[in-house]
C-alpha cells in the first residue's frame, strides 16, 4: 500500500479509530492489532511474500532466544547462523540473478559457457529494510543491550510496524521495542505533530518528487535527444526528486507512527546543507548509515587500528552500503564514489569538522559555507547520476552528453525556479529543527498554509508514482 | 483526543468549504462556454435545437461543416464530435445525453470508417482526454453523466468538490480561460494546413484498426443495432457515412468492409472515400483527416450526389417529433 494512495487514507483513519477507540485498554490488543494492520499494508502489495516476511519474523525471534540463552561459544554460532539467514534470504531474492550473470559472463570471458537458473520472481517488497530489523535484534541481544522479546506479537509489531515495513527508518529494537512493550497513551501535540510531518512528508513526495520525476525519467532514458545544459539541470532536478521522495517517504512515516504513540528514529536532517561528505552523511539516510556503523565499521575496528584500517573499513562500508540498495555496479560505484570523497576527510582528521546546523545563529550562511556545501552538493549530485542510471553504460553516456551543449539554455529550468528554489528556502528555514515543521505562532497564517498544502497536494495528486525506495 | 479530533474536522471542513467554493466558480465559468479546445464539445448540446447532427470521432470533427450544410441545405446542423474516441459506445452514449436535453434531430449523420470499433463494454474504455473532460466530473453539477461515466471517475473525482478539476490540473485553464478556442466559428475543426511529411512521413499502416476478430465485429454490430434503436425511437433518420482517408497508406486495410458490415445490418451508407478524394495528398494533413481543401471537395463530391442530397432533403423535411 503507499502512503500515497487512496486506500492508505480509508486504511488509516480505520486503524487509528480502531487503535483509540475499541482496542485502547488492552496494551496485547492494541499490538494485535498494529501487527495485523502491518500485515494488511504489506499484503496490499502482494500477499504471497507475507509468508517470507513471517517466515524471516519467526526465525529471527527463535535465534534471539537461542542467542540469549546459552554459552558464549554456542552464542557466537547462532548469531553468525542468524545472520547467514538473513543474508541467505537477501541474497537468494535480491543478490542471486546479479552474481549469476556476473559468474555468466566471468565464464563466458574465459571461454566456458555456462547457463545458470535466473529467479523470476520480483524483488519482495521492504526487504532490505525488514531483514536489517531482524539481524539489529539478534545483534543487539548478543550485546547484551537489550533482552529478548518474549511476546512473539511484539516482537513481529516491532519488525513489521506498518509505517516503517517497507522503507524505513531502520529501527533499532533498544529503541523501538520498548515504546511497543509500554502501554500507549494518546498525546495531542504528538498526534498533531505526526500530522504535520504527514503533510509536508506528501507535499515533498507528491508535490516536489513526483513532479521532478516526469522531468527526470525522459533525460535518463534518451540523453542524446538533450542538451548538455538541461542534463545537468535534470541531474540537479534527480538529487532533489530522491530527497523529495525518500525523506517525504520517512515524514510520513515518522508522522504515522506518531499517531500511534510511536517515536521512529531520525532519518534526515538536511543533507543538502552538509559542509562536506561526512556531514551529508551523517544526515542522509541516517538510522542506515548508523546501521552500518554499529553493526559492521565499529565491529571491523572503526577507526581504532590506524589510518590504513581505518580506510579499509571506510571503503567496506561505503560499499556494503551501495551494494544495499541493489544488486547493480552502479549501486557499488556510487558507494564507492562517496568512499573516495570521504577518506581524504578521514586522512586529515576532519571528519567531525561539521557536526553542528550551519548558520545556526543566522539567517544565511557566510560565503564560505555556501561554497562548501554548493560543492558538496556538486559531489553528491554527480554520484547520484549512477545511482539514477539503469546501467554503467547508461551513466556514462549521461555524463559524456553534458559538455555538449553545456552553454545552450536548459529546457527544464522552469523546474529549477518553481520547484526546487521555494522548497529549498522553506528546508533552511527549517534547519534546526524538522520535527517543529510548519509550527508557527499566528494560528490564521499556520491554517492558510496547510490549506495551501493540502490544495498543492490535490493539484499534483495525479502524478502517483512508487517510491524510489520501495525497490530496496 | 475531542481536541484532535475537533482540530481535524474543523480543518477538512475548511478545507471542502474553500473547494465547494471553487468548484461552483469554475462550474459557472465553463457551463456553455467552449473551453480548451474541443474535446468536451458536448455540453455545447444542450442550448441547440438541430435538424442534422454530425457523430463520429475527430473524422467527424474535421471533416464536416455545419456552415456548409446550412448554407446549402438550409438546415441548422451541429458537428457533435469527440477527439480520440472512434468507439460507437461514446457516441451513444453522446446521443444520449443529448436527446435528454434537447429535442430530437431529425438526422445524424454518422462517420462510419474503418477506425469505428466498440469495447462492447467488456474491456477498459478509451481514457482519451479524461483530463478535459474532468471538468465536468463532479457529479452534482454534472450535466451529462452518461458521458462522464464512460471515463471511470472514482468516487473522489465524482464527489469531492474540485478534487477532479486538481487532480487533472484543469483549474488554471479554467481560471485563465488561455486555451479558449473559437472553433465553432464554421463550427468543425478547420485545418488549413498541407501534410508536413518530413514530421510526420508516408508511410503504409500495416496494422489493422478495427475488425480484427469475430468478437469484435459482434461487439459492434451489437452497438450498431442499438444506435439505431434510440434513432427509430426518437424518429430521427440515421446515415453512415465513410469519409476519405488518403488511399495509398490504406492499401492493407480492409476499408470496404464498413460498407458491408452497415449494408447487412440494412443501415444506409454512403462511401466517400473515393478516388478522386483520397488519392490526393494535397487534400490532407494527415493519413485519415482532411484539410481545408479536402473538406471544400468532400462537401462537393456529397451533394454532387444526388442519392446522398435526397437522403439529407427527406430527412430534413419531416416535422420535429415533440
Amino acid at each position: 500500500m503507499l502512503f500515497n494512495s487512496y486506500a492508505f487514507f480509508i486504511f488509516l483513519p480505520i486503524v487509528f479509530f480502531l487503535y483509540w477507540f475499541v482496542v485502547n485498554k488492552s496494551l496485547d490488543l492494541q499490538n494485535g492489532l498494529i501487527l495485523l494492520a502491518s500485515y494488511v499494508f504489506y499484503s496490499w502489495w502482494d500477499w504471497r511474500f507475507l509468508s517470507l516476511l513471517f517466515l524471516s519474523t519467526g526465525i529471527d525471534y527463535y535465534f534471539g532466544f537461542l542467542v540469549a540463552t546459552t554459552d558464549n561459544k554456542k552464542k557466537r554460532w547462532y548469531l553468525w547462523l542468524s545472520i547467514f539467514n538473513n543474508l541467505l534470504v537477501l541474497g537468494i531474492f535480491k543478490y542471486y540473478n546479479f552474481f549469476a550473470l556476473e559468474f555468466q559472463q566471468f565464464f563466458h570471458a574465459i571461454g566456458v559457457t555456462i547457463n545458470p537458473i535466473l529467479i523470476g520472481i520480483a524483488l519482495p517488497v521492504g526487504i532490505s529494510f525488514y531483514t536489517f530489523h531482524g539481524m539489529s535484534y539478534v545483534l543487539d541481544i548478543y550485546k547484551g543491550k537489550v533482552q529478548p522479546e518474549k511476546s512473539f506479537i511484539r516482537y513481529a509489531t516491532f519488525v513489521s510496524f506498518f509505517p516503517l515495513l517497507v522503507a524505513g527508518p531502520i529501527e533499532r529494537a533498544a529503541h523501538l521495542l520498548p515504546q511497543i512493550n509500554h502501554k500507549r497513551a494518546f498525546n495531542y501535540t504528538q498526534a498533531i505533530e505526526g500530522l504535520r510531518l504527514i503533510l509536508w512528508g506528501l507535499v515533498k513526495k507528491v508535490v516536489i518528487a513526483d513532479s521532478l520525476a516526469e522531468v527526470v525519467s525522459p533525460l535518463f532514458s534518451n540523453p542524446e535527444a538533450y542538451p548538455g545544459s538541461t542534463l545537468l539541470v535534470g541531474a540537479v532536478l534527480f538529487s532533489f526528486q530522491i530527497y523529495g521522495d525518500f525523506s517525504g517517504y520517512t515524514d510520513i512515516a515518522i508522522g504515522t507512527a506518531k499517531l500511534f504513540g510511536f517515536e521512529l528514529l531520525t532519518n534526515f536532517r538536511f543533507p543538502y546543507f552538509s559542509r562536506d561528505i561526512a556531514e551529508f552523511w551523517r544526515r542522509w539516510h541516517i538510522s542506515l548509515s548508523s546501521w552500518f556503523r554499529d553493526y559492521v565499521y565499529i565491529p571491523l575496528g572503526g577507526s581504532r587500528g590506524g589510518k590504513w584500517l581505518s580506510i579499509r573499513n571506510v571503503l567496506i562500508i561505503f560499499l556494503l552500503s551501495g551494494f544495499w540498495h541493489g544488486a547493480s555496479w552502479n549501486f557499488i560505484i556510487w558507494g564507492g564514489l562517496h568512499a573516495v570523497a570521504f577518506i581524504p576527510l578521514l586522512l586529515r582528521d576532519k571528519n567531525r569538522t561539521h557536526v553542528d546546523v550551519v548558520a545556526m545563529h543566522k539567517v544565511w550562511p557566510g560565503a564560505k559555507e555556501l561554497i562548501q556545501m554548493l560543492f558538496t552538493f556538486a559531489l553528491v549530485t554527480f554520484a547520484w547520476i549512477f545511482f539514477r542510471s539503469a546501467s554503467l553504460p547508461q551513466t556514462f553516456n549521461y555524463i559524456q552528453h553534458i559538455p555538449k551543449g553545456l552553454f545552450s539554455k536548459p529546457t527544464n529550468l522552469s523546474f529549477l525556479f518553481l520547484y526546487i528554489i521555494p522548497f529549498v528556502l522553506v528546508e533552511w528555514h527549517l534547519r534546526r529543527d524538522e520535527r517543529v515543521l510548519l509550527l508557527g505562532k499566528n494560528n490564521v497564517l499556520r491554517y492558510l498554509i496547510y490549506i495551501l498544502l493540502v490544495f498543492l497536494l490535490l493539484y499534483h495528486s495525479g502524478n502517483n508514482a512508487e517510491f524510489i525506495y520501495f525497490q530496496f | 483526543m475531542r481536541r484532535f479530533l475537533k482540530q481535524i474536522f474543523v480543518f477538512f471542513g475548511i478545507v471542502s468549504s474553500l473547494a465547494f467554493i471553487i468548484q461552483c466558480a469554475a462550474s459557472y465559468r465553463i457551463k456553455n462556454r467552449e473551453v480548451l479546445h474541443l474535446y468536451d464539445n458536448f455540453h455545447l448540446s444542450y442550448p441547440q435545437r438541430a435538424d442534422l447532427l454530425f457523430m463520429g470521432s475527430s473524422r467527424c470533427i474535421t471533416h464536416y461543416s455545419p456552415k456548409k450544410f446550412d448554407e446549402f441545405f438550409h438546415c441548422k446542423s451541429l458537428n457533435l464530435g469527440v477527439d480520440g474516441h472512434s468507439e460507437l459506445d461514446m457516441h451513444l452514449l453522446k446521443l444520449l445525453s443529448y436527446l435528454k436535453h434537447n429535442l430530437p434531430p431529425k438526422l445524424i449523420l454518422l462517420n462510419f470508417d474503418i477506425f469505428i470499433n466498440s469495447n462492447g463494454n467488456e474491456v477498459e474504455t478509451n481514457k482519451v482526454h479524461k483530463d478535459y473532460f474532468s471538468r465536468y466530473a463532479f457529479r452534482p453539477f454534472s450535466e451529462s453523466t452518461e458521458v462522464i461515466d464512460y471515463f471511470g471517475y472514482n468516487l473522489a473525482e465524482k464527489y469531492f468538490p474540485s478534487y477532479a478539476l486538481l487532480h487533472y490540473q484543469m483549474l488554471p485553464a479554467i481560471i485563465s480561460m488561455k486555451g479558449e478556442y473559437k472553433w465553432r466559428f464554421e463550427g468543425y475543426e478547420r485545418h488549413d494546413e498541407n501534410w508536413d511529411t518530413l514530421s510526420h512521413p508516408v508511410k503504409l499502416i500495416d496494422s489493422i484498426i478495427s475488425f480484427n476478430s469475430e468478437k469484435s465485429i459482434n461487439n459492434l454490430k451489437k452497438k450498431m443495432l442499438l444506435f439505431k434503436k434510440v434513432c427509430e425511437d426518437h424518429h430521427i433518420s440515421l446515415l453512415l457515412v465513410q469519409s476519405p482517408v488518403y488511399q495509398p497508406v490504406f492499401t492493407n486495410q480492409p476499408i470496404k468492409f464498413p460498407e458491408a458490415l452497415a449494408r447487412n445490418l440494412g443501415f444506409t451508407f454512403f462511401d466517400f472515400n473515393r478516388n478522386t478524394l483520397n488519392s490526393q495528398i494535397e487534400n490532407f494533413y494527415n493519413a485519415n483527416h482532411l484539410n481545408t481543401r479536402g473538406v471544400g471537395a468532400f462537401f462537393q463530391t456529397m451533394v454532387n450526389d444526388s442519392n446522398f442530397c435526397a437522403f439529407i432533403r427527406s430527412g430534413l423535411q419531416k416535422k420535429y417529433v415533440n
